[in-house]
């Protein structure tokens, strides 16, 4: 898909911290994790992608919730090095999701100069104030507010910090041994 | 996907490569059919995923046209290849918020998580366990 010389990919991420707390937040949410880690630990197994390393070849069922969630941190931001430097060397860069939550228009600007579309400024600034952004993204019933959202991470950052730390560590163990550290290469911001 | 009842079979209009309306939403590889909603402008920047159950359409027909013809047409009806970029994203980080960011520039269509593509990779997967010569992609 990105082999087309036009095409570009933008891989959206979170710190190792924020992704934690998404995932753990609700039982739900670490229902879904198990299940992703499934499905991506069968598409390594298949593909063959970094078999050299030892996690590659982990078996999500023995894992904990929080390792479980680690896992996938590990995977998606290896696959995105992957891409990067095997497939799409130009054709990638990333965006931490914070950085887009606080900077949203440099972040558009950046994403629309990366991706080649015309973004004026005045083009922006009407995008900024559309009503669709005071709405929650997924549930466009209720109203979203970014300071509201960041009081709930804080309030989850104290409720969730113990597993937060083994989930840190479990990360480091994991991918120490491929020297994998942020940031990740190639941020448009 | 749910086999639809004949009542609400509809056939597939002719500008089927010159409008984004006809998503694509499965493929019974059974039956040699894919099956597509018809979904507008609108629908799109509503709908916050594009799967069965969360797709607004603009009716309830599913439409479907056989994979030989649809190969048959594309091969006089195809129109040049058009510019794509994909957002990836990790999970729970703002990436729909991103997405409807994206859709407002004017001139660019955004899918939302369109299916058809965990259709494929399912699909490679499958393919991956008896054949060597998919195992490098998605």
């Amino acid at each position: 898909m990105l082999a087309e010389p036009a095409n570009r990919g933008l891989f959206q991420y979170s710190d190792p911290t924020q992704f934690f707390l998404g995932y753990l937040k609700e039982k739900q949410r670490r229902k879904e994790a198990r299940h992703f880690g499934k499905e991506i630990a069968q598409y390594l197994q298949t593909s063959g992608l970094f078999k050299d390393r030892s996690w590659a070849s982990i078996k999500v069922e023995e894992l904990t919730d929080v390792q479980c969630v680690g896992f996938l941190w590990a995977v998606y931001v290896s696959l995105y090095r992957h891409f990067r430097q095997s497939v799409a060397p130009c054709a990638m860069q990333c965006l931490e999701s914070e950085i887009f939550f606080h900077r949203r228009p440099e972040a558009l600007q950046a994403i629309a100069n990366f991706f080649g579309i015309e973004l004026s400024d005045a083009e922006l600034g009407g995008i900024l104030v559309n009503p669709v952004f005071d709405r929650h993204a997924k549930q466009l019933s209720r109203a979203f507010d970014l300071a509201e959202r960041e009081a709930e991470y804080q309030r989850l950052s104290e409720a969730l910090k113990d597993e937060v730390a083994e989930g840190l560590e479990w990360i480091s163990d994991l991918l120490g041994e491929s020297g994998h550290a942020l940031p990740l290469p190639g941020s448009c911001l | 996907m749910p086999r639809a009842p004949d009542s609400q079979r509809a056939d597939i209009p002719a500008d089927l490569f010159e409008s984004p309306e006809m998503l694509p939403m499965h493929i019974d590889l059974d039956e040699r059919l894919i099956w597509f909603f018809r979904v507008t402008k609108a629908s799109y920047h509503m709908s916050s995923f594009l799967d069965q159950q969360r797709t607004v359409r603009q009716d309830t027909n599913i439409y479907s046209l056989s994979i030989d013809g649809l190969l048959d047409r594309y091969e006089t009806e195809a129109p040049g290849p058009l510019t794509t970029h994909f957002l990836f994203y990790d999970g729970y980080n703002g990436s729909t918020l991103l997405a409807r960011s994206v859709q407002e520039i004017s001139g660019c269509l955004v899918l939302k998580e369109p299916r058809i593509l965990y259709w494929f990779f399912k699909q490679k997967m499958r393919a991956g366990k008896v054949s060597g010569e998919t195992k490098k992609t998605i």
